[in-house]
């Protein structure tokens, strides 16, 4: 698969774009009362930050990840643990969560950051597999299969909110966070010294860019707002076991949404899981059972096939035909 | 300014660089020719420091380089291009050769600067917004340099740019140099065309089986019986 080559030059158009996007996010929740259906786009809001977290040190540093729900996890279990034995609010326990995910994730980028393609991915790979291990088996700490059962104590001051509507704006928070984030890099000295890497790290090198500074740095981001994003999911299901946070089929699910919307560019996560967590819902609640599976990967096989570079390229593919079609329109007029 | 002390090079089972030394002076044009698999490439990986070598030292104002890599070495002011090339291909001529400006500390906009002036110095300016792949070899060879030049190097090691280029492309190519030597910038240059390094060479180093042959003015050279049955094959006319 080729991955896309972020475009460091922003258009005009992009910034619109967004502001439209933003201005129909926030309406949203005014909009859609079906409780399934919110229920359903908030889960989406925060696979959309994770994907992005996920893209900000595979996408555009080019290190493809299996691992990362280690930090999901991080994130989630540390926020609940702060707030279930210390009685500390999941909005301070969500940047200690970080803070300690990006620890992790940087130590795992100064192990790794030699290791090219396969053996990185090994190398993340088992990383997770062990921190779920640890989270199974430390059933002192985090009670183990068991899992944790956030009360609902408190309300909103504690992240716990008694109607839908409030966790849609604080999943759209962190999804602003995490996208700023993102392009916030992207456009820095930091965006392009990861692409250079990734494009080719010898002649990156010899420019003077300098490989682990660059690299552990943008680890321990996208540990780190991977972590929020289990925070914020711990708090929106109150329930959360090492099933539902660390385990493998997530770090896998985690790059397929990315990869399925666009690796390596801003939005291409975001649309990614627009895309697979609805249809992986939808198919799951009409079809059900081994069925759902089988459709489910059938159809991500045909989006891959038919997007090879992501659906985001799909989109801008047409976004530019229809300009070209303003375009020619407005001439005929003139 | 550039201090090579008897470095060795060995891969597995074979000796690419054999105890070659020599130095480099500020503001020289020196010469690296030698037949093909002689070492020149990985002597110059050794300088730049992407391949440690077995023994040997590299001393660069007065500095040893032993313990720094490759991204130190560019930042003290060793810039160098590939013989095979290495354009970030996704990327655009100008944000390449930004990424060079970037490094030497300049913020976004001075670097965005700094690389429409260096590509507009080597002819590239029409193609600032075209994708590094996309663009002919000549072209990508080109690039090499800018990106090279934007690090604002005082050693520039060229691993032959001319290789593929026409008379009037190798022209240009060798005015360039002089022009950049003569605002300052020191050059270590391989190059195939003997021609070439004849006009701009003020020393030239034989590589022959990874061990340095001779050395000397170019023309001293090039009469030397030895370097004449290695490398040349048979006696050039008089350029
Ligand atoms: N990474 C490497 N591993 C093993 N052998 C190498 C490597 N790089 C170069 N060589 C060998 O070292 C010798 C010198 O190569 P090189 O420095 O590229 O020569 P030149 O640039 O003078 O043509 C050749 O025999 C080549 O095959
Ligand atoms: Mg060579």
């Amino acid at each position: 698969m080729h991955i896309n080559s972020a475009s460091l030059t922003s258009p005009s158009g992009q910034r619109i774009a967004f502001a439209v996007a933003l201005v129909v996010l926030l309406c949203v929740p005014l909009v859609i009362r079906d409780i399934y259906w919110l229920d359903l786009g908030i889960t989406v809001l925060i696979w959309a930050s994770l994907a992005t977290a996920w893209n900000i040190s595979a996408g555009f540093a080019g290190g493809l990840s299996l691992g990362h729900a280690a930090f999901f996890g991080v994130g989630a279990y540390t926020s609940s643990l702060l707030f279930l034995r210390l009685g500390i609010t999941p909005w301070i326990g969500v940047f200690v969560g970080a803070l300690l995910a990006g620890a992790l994730g940087a130590l795992l980028g100064v192990i790794t950051f030699r290791l090219k393609g396969p053996f990185f991915v090994l190398a993340t790979l088992a990383f997770g597999i062990v921190v779920h291990i640890v989270n199974v088996n430390w059933r002192d700490l985090t009670r183990g299969a068991a899992g944790l059962l956030l009360p609902f104590r408190g309300g909103p001051q504690n992240m716990l909110f008694p109607n839908l509507w409030a966790y849609w704006y604080t999943g759209l928070g962190l999804l602003v966070l995490t996208v700023g984030v993102s392009i916030t890099i992207e456009r820095s000295r930091l965006g392009y010294y990861l692409v250079a890497l990734r494009e080719d790290e010898d002649a990156a090198r010899s420019l003077g860019v300098r490989v682990v500074r660059s690299k552990v740095i943008a680890a321990a981001l996208s540990a780190a707002l991977a972590a929020c994003a289990g925070a914020v999911y711990a708090t929106f299901i109150q329930y959360i076991d090492p099933d539902s946070t660390t385990q493998f089929e997530l770090s896998v699910q985690i790059a397929l949404v990315a990869i399925v919307g666009g690796m390596g560019t801003t939005f291409g996560p975001v649309l990614g899981a627009a895309i697979v967590i609805p249809l992986g819902e939808i198919l799951r609640a009409r079809v059900g059972g081994g069925p759902a599976l089988v459709v489910y990967g059938f159809l991500l096989m045909v989006i891959v096939l038919a997007a090879p570079n992501g659906a985001i390229a799909g989109v801008r593919l047409i976004g530019r035909r229809l300009r070209r079609l303003l375009d020619s329109g407005r001439k005929a007029d003139a | 300014m550039l201090e090579v002390r008897s470095v060795t090079v060995d891969f597995v089972g074979l000796r690419a660089v054999d105890h070659a030394s020599f130095t480099v002076e500020k503001g020289q044009i020196v010469g690296l020719i030698g037949p093909n698999g002689a070492g020149k490439t990985t002597l110059f990986n050794v300088v730049s420091g992407l391949v440690r070598p077995s023994s040997g030292a590299v001393v660069f104002e007065e500095k040893d380089l032993s313990h720094l890599g490759p991204a130190d070495r560019n930042r003290m002011g060793i810039g160098r291009t590939f013989q095979v090339v290495k354009p970030f291909g996704g990327l655009t001529a100008l944000d390449n050769v930004m990424v060079g400006a970037l490094t030497r500390g300049q913020g976004l906009a001075e670097a965005r600067e700094t690389a429409h002036a260096t590509l507009n110095r080597l002819g590239l300016g029409r193609f600032t917004k075209t994708v590094a792949h996309s663009l002919p070899l000549a072209l990508r060879k080109r690039l090499e340099l800018a990106r090279a030049l934007a690090t604002g190097p005082k050693l520039m090691l060229l691993d032959e740019i001319m290789g593929g280029l026409n008379p009037t492309e190798v022209n240009e190519t060798l005015s360039l140099v002089q022009e950049l030597n003569a605002e300052g910038l020191t050059f270590l240059v391989i190059e195939h065309n003997m021609n070439a390094i004849m006009r701009i060479a003020e020393k030239v180093l034989v590589l022959n089986q990874g061990a340095v042959l001779t050395e000397g003015p170019p023309a001293v050279v090039t009469r030397d019986a030895q370097v004449i049955s290695v490398y040349l094959g048979e006696p050039i006319e008089s350029a």
